[in-house]
């Protein structure tokens, strides 16, 4: 019952924070998220028993929640970057906002745990709605039109998506199957083979979108770059994910002959996004965006290791997205911290910061080393293991992401190089807070043990993954 | 006796004429009174169908088309005089508070 | 079967009743609406009592009405959208001392088209409901109302005649009049095919589908908004209703005739409606272009020809009517004492009245079909019916439309979110009676979309047409 827990907390703590008085509604989140982080815990190291209730039985659809070892890490990362993000946020922020960020951890947890399409698919599109509102509210100049577009953008995907996914229930239906959402049970169908393509297309365009992956990521820059940091964090370490996660988690068990089909394709689309995402960030001035579209080039190394299909790229992926949360979700904030310091994004504007405030300094260097894949640190782990994968199946696409990963630690070491080395420029700034340093810690210290022990998570993942990895050894895939 | 097809045709002819004059015409009352044709169209062919099948339904219909379209009168006629006080002048083109 | 009728006695009931009241006290009386609002709520309570009977279904009058689970649904629809309207306009000096009493009327003409099964009866009951609505269009007071009323009559006698006509080829090519003898009769060709196609273009000018929808955005803006209100939901589905039994009943056999050209509409309604409402800056507009693409969801239903369509659209007809319902009462009490609310209206409104934000955001995001709201359950359940029917056209126009329309119902409330200006921040005042409705309204919303399963498994029952697949 720790899942349910995991879900019902932040609903109820969304509630509460609205019946909360205007400055206690951060103490109110704050709190909440806590509760559900220790339910996380719970949920790990006690009890990981599922859900399975009856919704709408005429349709077959159960609310069926499982824990398993795809879910599973990503969920702590939900819970682990909440309570980040909520201390992260200032009290000034009002209590809306904080319900919009509950009711988001919210909808996430629920989207990590669902292994029926009904339901994967009601959380999928529900947290739409509290990040177009956060994007809304409590962003920059530009944020409504980057609300409007990550709705739409997102929406067009998803709608499809459910045409898919009904699509897919109603073939199941009638081929003689029962009528049911049940990922398990939907599995290895078959297909007609006119439908399949059209199917396949349609939910990946919507993950696809939300990932994002290139070309489909138009509403990146005005997102990350309008809403402030804790939601930044939140959008491109937690959210993000959704999207390869739900390529792992709904299309590999419906889709592996596509997969396989559109293999050439699919690396090549990744690649060309891994190259864009370094370049691009190669190319910015804004310390915010540099991230930011490093962080599309690590979306792409995500899919690159999916579209290996080999065990070991998948793998891989399911433990870099964990890994690439965490430590982009940190790098977010030490940008918002530092960037609340000095009241500028631009990389010029700054030098020699280090003098001023060491320890910010210290956490800055500690993730974007960790973003740019130093062994030692997850990031290394990660792309290690998808580049094995690529080796294993087309050799080609490894050269690039080796080389994209010269490129990432060129662009990430530009920015630390100009912000913080150099003589100081400006006034000197306020170097982190007791309490900030307070929630740094625990976060810096749980990216450095998931890259010491890797397996903890991968173990995890390896038997979620029995039938797709079994799959793809059994037809020679993985060699 | 007059063959059945002269007289459905007199009603097409006469729903046609009355369908034309609501698009064409421009004052309400006489679009009002060319939709109250096309009613009455279709009452004609009722009752001719009624009398080629000796069933009494069709007979019936013509009556409560009749009847009803004594109840549309009386509204449509409040309404249209309800316009008319306001304006004095009625052109359906000059009724046009609101774009259409 | 003497009690099948129960509910519509008692809505004539309730119709003299009203009508004495203002007689006897000779000006608008609240009693009028007592009287009104205690005839709905006998009418309902005795629709859910017929609901369990078990001489189901009832022909009466030589097969003239037909009273099955379908008509009890339709009943229940359209009560709650006369109850609503009633509320929405409770006792408001402006709209006349007839209000109640028309509104009754015309509730008893949608639930004369629930179950009707032949021409007189569904010719009845489309004008039960279109005359007292002309009158309530018209009772305004002001220059747009009574347009509203001219355009409405006109419009509507127009279509009643094309309506009119085409049953009465069908009447010559079948020589009955009675819809469920229709399937099993032998049809003269050319004269059933034009009936069919006549008689079709009249129920959706009443739709409101494109290229039959011209009247909808003008009658909508000009009507007073508690009429507006009854028009979106009960007209809706009034005409739905007869849509679905007239096509099911008397043409499951010839589907060929109508299936195809019903889809085109259904898709051309659903995109172009949206794309309509994209640009409207008028709160009745958008709702009014709003209304016309959800009436081209609704014949998605009607095209896929199964019982998960028709399922699916009495569904869709519940979930559409709430949000509109909570909608309209919103903007009922953000406009007060005048009639029409513009995108401007709503700027900051979330700093004024931020619940009532609240409400107005659940009904559209209901409108554009966001999971946890009755509208996201809706278009689910009409995109099973679509796929299932083997027409995925239909199911990527809806989600098309449903694309667009999004964009169009997220703007009032980017607008409502947005900070005001400052002239206008008091909060805006609750009226009871609208407040209940909103309230209800929302939550009925979201329950819909929570924990769908009961009122699935009532239209499950009522939608039971068993010789369809």
């Amino acid at each position: 019952m720790f899942l349910v827990w995991l879900l019902a907390v932040p609903l109820a703590g969304a509630i509460a924070t609205l019946l909360a008085s205007a400055k206690g509604a951060k103490v109110v989140a704050a709190i909440t998220s806590f509760v559900a982080l220790v339910g996380y815990a719970g949920l790990l190291f006690v009890n990981r028993a599922g859900v399975n209730w009856p919704w709408i039985s005429a349709w077959g659809v159960r609310f069926h929640l499982e824990a398993d070892g795809l879910g599973l890490f990503l969920l702590g990362l939900n819970a682990v970057l909440f309570v980040v993000a909520i201390l992260a946020s200032s009290e000034e922020m009002g209590r809306v906002y904080y319900f919009w960020l509950l009711l988001l951890e919210f909808s996430v947890a629920g989207l990590f745990a669902a292994v029926d399409l009904f339901v994967f698919y009601v959380f999928w599109e529900v947290l739409l709605i509290p990040v177009f509102f956060l994007l809304t509210q409590w962003s920059g100049a530009r944020g409504k039109a980057a609300a409007l577009k990550w709705l739409i953008m997102n929406l067009v995907g998803s709608f499809f998506l459910l045409v898919g996914i009904v699509a897919v229930a109603v073939i199941h239906h009638q081929n003689g199957g029962a009528f049911t959402f049940e990922i398990s049970a939907l599995s290895g169908m078959t297909l007609p083979a006119g439908a399949a393509t059209w199917l396949f297309v349609a939910f990946l365009v919507a993950f696809w979108i939300k990932a994002p992956l290139w070309p489909l990521h138009g509403w990146m820059p005005d997102a990350y770059g309008e809403s402030p940091a804790p939601v930044t964090a939140l959008i491109s370490g937690v959210l993000s994910k959704a999207g390869i996660y739900g390529i792992l988690r709904v299309m590999m068990p419906l889709f592996l002959p596509q997969f396989r089909q559109f293999q050439l394709v699919l690396l090549i689309l990744a690649a060309i996004g891994l190259l864009y995402g370094a370049l691009a960030a190669l190319r910015q001035n804004d310390m915010k965006m540099v991230t930011a579209y490093g962080s599309l080039s690590h979306m792409a190394m995500m899919a690159l290791g999916i579209f290996s299909l080999t065990e070991v790229g998948i793998l891989g992926t399911t433990y870099y997205m964990v890994a690439h949360g965490l430590m982009v979700g940190g790098l977010f904030i030490v940008l918002g911290l530092l960037e609340s310091r000095t009241g500028t994004r631009t990389i010029q504007d700054m030098a020699g910061l280090n003098k001023s405030a060491p320890r910010l300094a210290a956490y800055f260097l500690f993730f974007v080393l960790g973003a740019l894949g130093l062994p030692g640190l997850p990031g290394f782990v990660g792309e290690y293991m998808i580049i094995q994968g690529l080796i294993q199946s087309q050799v080609v696409f490894a050269v690039v992401a080796g080389f994209v990963l010269v490129v990432a630690a060129w662009y990430m070491l530009r920015v630390f190089q100009a912000v913080m080395q150099g003589p100081a420029k400006g006034s000197a700034i306020r170097d982190l807070l007791a309490r900030q340093v307070a929630w740094l810690v625990p976060l810096a210290g749980l990216v450095v043990f998931i890259g010491l022990w890797p397996a903890g998570i991968t173990s995890h993942a390896a038997p979620s993954l029995y039938h797709v990895t079994h799959f793809l050894a059994g037809k020679g895939g993985g060699q | 006796m007059i063959p059945l097809n002269w007289v459905v045709g007199l009603g097409a002819a006469l729903f046609a004429i009355g369908a034309v004059g609501v698009m064409v015409r421009k004052n309400p009352l006489i679009m009002f009174m060319a939709a109250e044709m096309m009613w009455n169209a279709a009452a004609l062919v009722f009752v001719t169908f009624a009398r080629s099948f000796h069933d009494m339904t069709g007979q019936v219909m013509a009556f409560i088309i009749i009847g009803t379209a004594a109840a549309e009168v009386g509204i449509g006629l409040a309404i249209i005089v309800s316009v008319y006080h306001h304006r004095h002048r009625l052109d359906i083109d000059e009724v046009s508070e609101l774009k259409g | 079967m003497n009690g099948a009728l129960g509910p519509e006695y008692m809505v004539v009931l309730g119709v003299f009743a009203s009508m004495i009241a203002v007689m006897v006290s000779r000006q608008r009386t609240i009693a009028a609406y007592w009287a009104a609002l205690a005839a709905v709520v006998a009418a309902g309570i005795w629709t859910a009592a017929l609901w369990s009977s078990p001489a189901l279904p009832i022909s009466l009058y030589a097969q003239g009405v037909r009273v099955d689970l379908f008509s009890l649904a339709i009943d229940g629809l359209v009560l709650l959208a006369s109850a609503g309207a009633l509320l929405v306009g409770w006792n408001d000096a402006r709209y006349g001392a007839d209000f109640p009493a028309l509104v009754l009327l015309a509730l008893l003409g949608m639930m004369v088209l629930g179950l009707a099964n032949n021409f007189l009866v569904l010719f009845l009951g489309i004008e039960l409901l279109s005359l007292p609505l002309y009158v309530l269009a018209a009772s305004g007071g002001y220059a747009e109302s009574r347009e509203a009323g001219l355009k409405y009559l006109l419009l509507g006698a127009f279509s009643s005649g094309i309506l009119l006509f085409g049953l009465a080829l069908l009447y010559g090519a079948s020589g009955t009049m009675v819809l469920t003898q229709l399937a099993n009769s032998s049809l003269i060709l050319p004269l059933a095919g034009a009936g069919l196609a006549l008689t079709v273009v009249g129920l959706v000018f009443k739709l409101g589908i494109i290229p039959f929808h011209m009247w909808v955005p003008d009658v909508y803006e000009g009507s007073p908004l508690p009429v507006t209100t009854f028009m979106a939901f009960g007209t809706k589905v009034g005409a739905a209703a007869i849509l679905l039994r007239f096509l099911f009943y008397g043409f499951s056999v010839a589907v060929g005739w109508w299936e195809p050209a019903l889809g085109y509409l259904a898709v051309l309604t659903m995109v172009a409606g949206n794309l309509l409402a994209l640009a409207q800056k008028d709160m009745k507009r958008l709702l009014a272009y709003s209304g016309i693409a959800n009436a081209g969801y609704l014949l998605v239903g009607i095209s896929a020809h199964n019982q998960a369509g028709a399922r699916a659209m009495l569904f869709y007809l519940l979930v559409y009517g709430l949000a509109v319902l909570a909608a309209f009462s919103v903007f009922t009490m953000v406009a007060r004492e005048r009639n029409s609310v513009s995108l401007n209206d709503l700027t900051g409104l979330a700093r004024r009245s931020p619940w009532l934000t609240a409400f107005l955001a659940v009904a559209m995001l209901s409108l554009a079909g966001i999971p946890l709201t009755g509208g996201f359950v809706g278009k689910f359940y009409l995109l099973q019916a679509a796929l299932d029917a083997n027409e995925p056209g239909l199911a990527i126009g809806l989600v098309v439309g449903a694309m667009i329309g999004l964009a169009a119902y997220v703007r009032p409330l980017q607008r409502a979110f947005q900070g005001g200006d400052g002239t206008s921040e008091a909060p805006v005042r609750w009226p009871v009676a609208g407040a209940v409705v909103v309230v209800i309204a929302v939550l009925g919303t979201i329950g819909l979309g929570v924990y769908p399963a009961p009122i699935v498994h009532i239209v499950n029952h009522s939608a039971a047409f068993d010789w369809l697949r």
